[in-house]
């Protein structure tokens, strides 16, 4: 399939472009577009079976679609450009785009024959061939910043969902990603270590300006972190805004709706 | 009854050279033919869990047939069925003065095939059972299909796969004592010609069994250490039976 297109402005990092996602007879995604800007931190919140999930799986392409384009960082996400212009679809390239964006996954899914340590230097010296000395020593300064110092040398089994996840956390920016995607990283914790995994990511959006989109249903957490809060309800963008805007004053009866459930 | 004790604990415990070249053979077979066919299974499995239809189908019909007819009838279709028909003939070589037996031969290509169709579904089982979660997070990470496989799934998938294939190489030395219907001279052969020679049929055998219950034992301890090594990688606390022996 041959595709030309306009390519997004420079400092739109994610641009989906009229995504559809069909699963059977089901719609899951109903064309969806979407501009995220470097540095931005965008919440996706809406009742579930909205797509919300479902659109953040879209945007590495962990999940396929039936339309649409998806970009980022200014590349068509599994498509080579040709010297003619024209997109080609290739696998191997889609493995390097993927490497600059960073998936934390809702149970974690560390590596259980690593230790934590093992698991946030494995990818960068196993796969990006990097020097081990340097990536094992970033590696301990990150499990150090998602306060983990101490349970380096412990593997995923020995460790709680919190702390799993924050080491996951670290695994994904080991890779030096220029986006972060978090998919309901909070929903499989209690709630003493739901805290400390939402401390972890609140720390990350406000020091490092690292982009990040955030599937999650902590209400409260959104309105602290998100540049900009995005509704969605039948696989569909139905609202967005700032979250004094969307939060304190939505226009969309769904989304009152929805506020009224989980407020 | 007559039972010659003195022959029975003499065959025990001082056995003829004869005896041991032929101990020393099935073991010589069993471990070529499980490493080869390891290899094969490994091969096998992932055609059947590729994306490709016709590698799918081939390695489906493979393990098919090899699972369906009996070791006895592979054996002397590769070595007999194949040389009466004038296609192929296992030929004695002779490797740095050591000859190599063509009947040794056919019986390492006869065993590592049918050792091949049931350890390729031993690994795809196991390879099946790593969550999809494994090979989401390392996609995820930027792995190719084929590092994913070797860092993650592998890895993973070995430790399921050890308890099944340790056992596969038990089935897989007591299916030697086959080898004597194509005049490989393993154990079984060896006892058969010890037995004619001196009728001391009962004695002997019970000798033979309790040699292949000796081989199938050691293995089967060794094959405890090494669970319990992969169980220490994903730390998991366990205590060997040798380090036990030791307490």
């Amino acid at each position: 399939m041959i595709v030309q297109n306009k390519l997004p402005a420079e400092d739109v990092i994610v641009s989906a472009r009229d995504i559809c996602m069909t699963r059977g007879d089901n719609k899951i995604l109903r064309n969806v577009s979407m501009d995220v800007r470097r540095g931005e931190v965008v919440v996706l919140l809406g009742p579930s079976g909205a797509g919300k999930t479902s659109f953040l799986r879209t945007i590495n392409l962990l999940n396929s679609f039936e339309s649409g384009e998806m970009f980022v960082d200014g590349h068509r996400m599994g498509y080579k450009k040709t010297k003619a212009g024209a997109y080609m679809r290739d696998n191997h390239h889609l493995t390097e785009q993927r490497r600059n964006i960073g998936f934390v996954f809702q149970h974690f899914n560390l590596f259980p024959h690593m230790t934590a340590l093992e698991n946030v230097w494995h990818t960068p010296v196993r796969i990006m061939k990097q020097p081990k000395a340097q990536c094992v020593e970033e590696a301990k300064k990150l499990l150090q910043q998602v306060g983990l110092s101490e349970k380096m040398d412990l593997h995923p089994r020995e460790l709680s969902g919190g702390q799993q996840q924050r080491v996951a956390i670290a695994r994904a920016l080991a890779m030096h990603p220029a986006l972060m995607l978090f998919d309901e990283p909070t929903s499989a914790l209690d709630p003493e270590m739901t805290i400390e995994v939402l401390n972890v990511m609140q720390h990350l959006a406000s020091e490092s300006g690292t982009t990040m989109i955030i599937v999650t249903h902590e209400i409260e957490f959104a309105r602290k972190v998100a540049d900009r809060i995005v509704i969605m309800a039948d696989g569909q963008i139905i609202e967005q805004g700032t979250p004094e805007e969307v939060l304190d004053a939505p226009n969309h009866p769904r989304t009152r709706e929805f506020l009224a459930k989980v407020v | 009854m007559h039972f010659d004790w003195a022959f029975f604990w003499q065959s025990l415990f001082h056995p003829s050279g004869a005896f041991l070249s032929g101990l020393g053979m099935t073991v010589a077979i069993s471990v070529v033919s499980m490493v080869l066919g390891l290899v094969l299974g490994l091969i096998v499995a992932l055609m059947r869990l590729s994306r490709n239809r016709a590698l799918r189908i081939i390695a489906s019909v493979y393990v098919w047939i090899l699972q369906g007819i009996p070791l006895l009838v592979v054996l002397v279709v590769i070595y007999l069925g194949l040389a009466a028909a004038n296609i192929y003939k296992f030929q004695d070589t002779s490797v740095m003065g050591v000859v190599l037996a063509g009947s040794v031969k056919a019986a390492v290509v006869g065993l590592t095939l049918n050792c091949g169709a049931y350890v390729s579904e031993i690994i795809r089982s196991a390879i099946s059972a790593v969550p999809e979660g494994q090979t989401e997070a390392s996609m995820a990470l930027g792995m190719t299909g084929f590092s994913s496989m070797r860092w993650i799934i592998l890895p993973q998938a070995v430790r399921t796969m050890i308890p099944p294939l340790g056992n596969q190489f038990n089935t897989l030395m007591k299916n030697t004592s086959l080898l004597s219907i194509i005049g490989v001279s393993e154990m079984f052969l060896v006892t058969q010609s010890i037995s004619s020679a001196t009728f001391k049929t009962f004695e002997i055998f019970l000798v033979t069994g309790v040699y292949y219950l000796l081989l199938t034992t050691v293995w089967t301890i060794l094959q405890n250490e090494i669970e319990c090594h992969l169980s220490r990688q994903l730390g998991i606390p366990v205590k060997s039976m040798l380090s036990k022996a030791q307490v």
